[in-house]
């Protein structure tokens, strides 16, 4: 056996490990090669210096009274009242700060950079019918906030209650006029239910509904914009 | 290290941990006292040298005993019982490892190394003098040694300290590391050379 054999084996060696022809050899190379004689010399006084250390008897008692205690006399609140104590005296007040400053700097951070997008706003081709619609209808400008009428009628709880049965993904966008008599008609569908219900429902509510005009010859613009959604009944006036 | 280990074997006058473990299985009290006799000062050594800290290896000693008590019927035999306790001291030790402990105890003060009002000593390690196959150390090595251990990363001090201060077998310690025997060669051979390699200049001024 020469080093480079001797050497990956000498842990092996040391601990008695090695099957007895191993040792052997192991134990001839030892007698001949200084070099690795000193270095598993060297390992054994590592090994042999190790500390032993055992508990003064004194806290040998204190010990055994505590885990006495806890197995024996402890009825289950006062065990995890214990336990509870301990997590909070072992608990790192420097990390528990740490992640109290964190939380509420990574917000800020996520924050600043939302901030930093424009909105979002919805593109004109989703309603590809707002174009062909009249300008004061179509405009940018909430044109439909002169519009001076009241919806009167039961019927729209009726009409929240189908929606609210729609699915999530379904939708409901219109335009309709009210008329001199007070009652509301589908002009034009901009987005079209995937439920027909829901858009019959639409319609006999603004059919039988009633629209209190406060001065009729000072309506403005007649349309009203409905949208119907699953979470929301909206209409593009206050209190409508 | 057998002797470590067998003067507390006579010590309690217990050899039988077969029909130790059926005690405790059975929730023999006397059985229970017995095995932390028994066991007390090995779970101990081990804790104290994993963590370094004297109160923490107590509170992992404390919670070994408890979880024997409380799970002693989840062994199943498998192993030995004294390689069941040392798989429990290591989890334990382990998850007390954590860089906030370690962190925390960098920069705190240990009660265990201040002297009580009274005079008592009761975290004071007591030594029964040097065994036989073990050597008597200036200071300045132990410390060197202390520091040494400290700078092994936890699974190889831990195979280190079972292997040379426990005397448990290659297999024995894949148990108790729940690894394999080669992991523990390795494990072995890389924290010894370290250790050989902080320790160096103070054997080259021993043998000088």
């Amino acid at each position: 056996m020469n080093c480079d054999q001797f050497l990956p084996r000498i842990h092996e060696f040391l601990d008695g490990q090695l099957p007895p022809r191993d040792f052997s050899s192991c134990r001839d190379h030892l007698e001949n090669c200084d070099a690795c004689r000193q270095r598993h010399d060297e390992f054994l006084w590592i090994k042999q210096a190790l500390p032993i250390q055992r508990l003064a008897p004194t806290f040998e008692k204190r010990l055994w009274k505590g885990v006495h205690d806890n197995v024996t006399r402890s009825p289950w609140p006062v065990r995890l009242w214990n336990d509870w104590a301990t997590f909070w005296r072992d608990l790192d007040s420097g990390m528990v700060w740490s992640k109290v400053v964190a939380v509420p700097v990574t917000l800020v951070f996520f924050v600043a950079i939302i901030l930093q997008f424009e909105p979002l706003r919805l593109p004109q081709e989703t309603y590809p019918m707002m174009a062909t619609l009249s300008p004061a209808v179509s405009s940018p400008t909430p044109t439909t906030t002169h519009v001076r009428v009241r919806y009167q009628g039961d019927t729209l709880d009726d009409l929240m209650n189908a929606v609210w049965r729609l699915p999530f993904e379904d939708s409901l966008s219109l335009v309709a006029e009210v008329g001199p008599e007070g009652f509301a008609q589908i002009e034009e569908v901009l987005e079209h239910p995937r439920s027909a219900t829901l858009l019959n429902a639409v319609d006999l509510a603004l059919r039988g509904g009633h629209f209190e005009t406060a001065a009729p010859h000072l309506l403005d613009n007649p349309f009203l914009i409905y949208s119907f959604q699953k979470v929301d009944v909206y209409a593009d006036r206050q209190g409508l | 290290m057998a002797e470590f280990t067998h003067s507390l074997t006579s010590r309690v006058g217990f050899q039988d941990t077969e029909d130790l473990v059926i005690r405790l299985k059975a929730g023999d009290e006397i059985a229970f006292q017995e095995a932390f006799h028994l066991y007390k000062d090995l779970v101990y050594n081990l804790a104290f040298t994993l963590l370094t800290d004297k109160s923490e290896a107590l509170d992992v000693t404390q919670e070994v005993f408890l979880t024997l008590h409380r799970k002693v019927n989840q062994f199943r035999g498998e192993s030995t019982l004294k390689t069941w306790l040392y798989r429990v001291a290591l989890n334990q030790a382990a998850n007390r490892n954590r860089w906030w402990y370690r962190r925390r105890r960098s920069r705190t003060i240990s009660l265990s190394l201040t002297t009580p009002e009274n005079g008592e000593k009761e975290l004071e390690l007591i030594s029964d003098g040097v065994p036989p196959d073990r050597q008597m150390l200036s200071s300045e090595v132990a410390q060197a040694l202390r520091d040494g251990l400290d700078q092994l990363n936890f699974e190889q001090r831990a195979a280190v300290t079972l292997r040379d201060v426990h005397g448990l077998s290659y297999e024995e310690i894949a148990g108790a590391q729940g690894v394999h025997v080669g992991t523990v060669k390795s494990r072995i051979a890389r924290g010894r050379t370290r250790l050989r390699e902080h320790l160096r200049p103070y054997w080259e001024g021993r043998t000088a």
